[in-house]
């Protein structure tokens, strides 16, 4: 090979190129191929990126969802500037039949896991409440995606329950988990965890510790996944104002409940929360019921330090912000320590510098999921492959044949796959 | 070892692989993780000598370059990091030049081991690249196809959106 670099300063400058840009060069010669395939690359890429934390925009183009318009825009300190399109993933929907049109894209994370998210495609069925929706893994970077097959648990409700499901997503052991809460009915609820590895639902309800699940009254749609745990604000519904954390484990697929500080509610009904990443520790912000629609709207922001698990949690308290023109939410700490909020009910969007203790007004249009992002290379569609557990196997995949380790990530199939052939 | 000597040396000379002589001081020097193990051995050994550092791999055109980014860096050494000034000397400087001098001036980072400068100009790298196609960056980085025709539509087709 007849490149100017050693290989080590290559790996240095490729490591610095966006991932798009990555899978264009990936057919440059055989080097820079091996390079940006293997395992190694793609876990530094993964950390470096991660450094420096994006921004997710999904935007929904009403009334006709179905989809292939989904905008991915990235984010400088100061300006929004649209990065690319990107299309979430799509089964193949008949499109003369309404029933089974997608009518709403959802996201289960707040956050990406290796720059992986998991998308949500509920389909219209205006005659009933249905649990039919379709799960994707999605590597917004490489745009490669992964449909999750349907759980066998599905069915109609009559009568609306308070939540009907929600979910979330995480990342155990070198696997990625999705985990589904059903209430078919409002007392036992079926917990059910979707492993990549496996490639199949399982129901977990009985080692789950459910009990924490049930009754619940709320629970925010997207979960906030920290260090091994999947985080949701919930309320349940014997005591409307018992607002509390629902964590879930997804090394040991049970539940765990964790109440907020004490003072963040104050003995009065608390509003608006959220729940973010601030230095690898969950963060929460909260309003109180009648300080946020005053002048000043006064954000309390309270961060977990997670000492063995969930057992020893202990909150403190990093601050407080009074910000003008209504409530916020605090949605990611960027990598110069600024804070993004999202402004509600078309409230406008900020940059809060916990330093300077200034705000800047931040334009975004139309947008209405947010999630923080880092590229990444990671792939996963070959791990769909049935897997043995415990067993490495040979299988045929691609026209050639791929070792499955037991270890088996999916960029390291890749990596073999490569070397075979 | 005498203590009274305990010795500090202000400058050291470098030498170029053309056989040019340069005069650096110590905190310019130091810059440079090579020069200054050079620097910090000489001074454990108590030589009061001025020191001599053969560089055989740079020519004084580049040396020249990086002594410059390190006389620059060396003046705000003491300031943080995040200086905008120095960010956008950073960026003047190696926006002048073509891309045969900054993979020189990289190759010279990476072996005077002078990190910032390595990593300035690999990103400096990675932000002009990154919008060119497969066939110029053969041609930049003079490397030559090593695929067959049939390998190179496969990697393109399973990466076909990256080519829209």
């Amino acid at each position: 090979m007849a490149a100017l670099f050693p290989p080590e300063i290559e790996e240095e400058i490729l490591l610095r190129l966006p991932a798009k840009s990555l899978q264009r060069f990936s057919c440059v010669c055989k080097s820079w191929h091996s390079i940006i395939i293997s395992s190694s690359f793609i876990s530094s890429y993964n950390q470096r990126s991660s450094l420096y934390p994006q921004l997710l925009f999904l935007k929904h183009p009403y009334p006709h969802p179905l989809l292939p318009t989904k905008i991915h825009f990235s984010l400088s300190s100061e300006s929004f500037v649209e990065y690319s399109t990107i299309k979430v993933p799509q089964a193949s929907y008949d499109d003369d039949d309404d029933n089974i049109r997608p009518t709403r894209v959802e996201l289960v994370t707040s956050n990406s896991i290796n720059g992986v998210i998991c998308v949500l495609v509920y389909m219209g069925l205006s005659n009933g409440y249905s649990l039919n929706c379709d799960m994707f893994l999605w590597n917004p970077s490489t745009s490669e995606s992964f449909k999750i097959p349907n759980s066998e648990i599905t069915g109609l409700f009559s009568v609306p329950p308070m939540v009907t499901f929600y979910s979330g997503f995480g990342f155990s052991c070198e696997d990625y988990k999705v985990v589904r809460v059903v209430y078919l009915d409002a007392v036992n609820p079926t917990t059910e965890v979707f492993s990549l590895r496996r490639n199949s639902w399982k129901d977990v309800s009985s080692i789950s510790r459910s009990r924490i699940s049930s009754n619940i009254l709320w629970a925010s749609s997207a979960c906030t996944f920290v260090d091994g745990v999947g985080y949701w604000g919930a309320f349940k519904s014997e005591t409307k104002l018992d607002f509390f954390l629902l964590g879930f484990d997804f090394e040991k697929e049970s539940f765990r409940k964790i109440r907020i500080p004490q003072e963040c509610i104050d003995g009065r009904e608390m509003k608006y929360h959220s729940l973010w990443v601030y230095h690898e520790m969950l963060a929460i912000s909260v309003l109180r019921f009648g300080e946020f629609d005053s002048k000043l709207a006064r954000h309390y922001i309270w961060a977990m330090k997670d000492g063995e698990g969930l057992n020893s949690q202990l909150w403190y308290n990093l601050c407080y912000i009074d910000l003008e023109g209504g409530p916020r939410k605090p949605i990611l700490t960027l990598g110069n320590g600024e804070l993004l909020l999202l402004g509600e009910d078309d409230g406008e969007h900020a940059l809060y510098d916990p330093v300077m203790e200034e705000v800047k007004i931040v334009d975004i249009f139309d947008v209405d999921t947010v999630v923080s992002y880092s590229e990444s290379l990671v792939s996963f569609s070959q791990a769909s492959i049935k897997i043995e557990t415990g067993l490495a196997t040979w299988s045929l995949f691609d026209g050639g044949i791929v070792l499955l380790a037991v270890s088996g990530k999916a960029f390291h199939l890749l990596e073999m796959r490569n070397q075979l052939k | 070892m005498a203590s009274s000597s305990s010795s500090s040396l202000s400058r050291v000379v470098v030498k170029s692989s053309d056989n040019n002589l340069f005069v650096v001081n110590k905190k310019v020097a130091s810059q440079s993780q090579l020069l200054k193990q050079c620097i910090d051995n000489m001074e454990e050994k108590g030589t009061n000598d001025v020191i001599l550092i053969p560089l055989s791999n740079v020519t004084s055109n580049i040396l020249t370059l990086v002594l410059e980014y390190c006389e620059k860096h060396a003046d705000f050494a003491d300031d943080d990091n995040n200086n905008q000034e120095l960010k956008q000397w950073d960026h003047e400087f190696l926006k002048k030049f073509d891309y045969a001098t900054l993979n020189s001036l990289t190759m010279a980072a990476d072996y005077m081991v002078t990190k910032s400068l390595l990593n300035l100009c690999c990103q400096f790298i990675a932000d002009s690249i990154k919008d060119l196609t497969v066939q110029q960056i053969r041609q930049i980085f003079d490397i030559k196809n090593d695929f067959t025709p049939q390998e190179e539509a496969d990697i393109k087709n399973e990466n076909a959106w990256a080519f829209r």
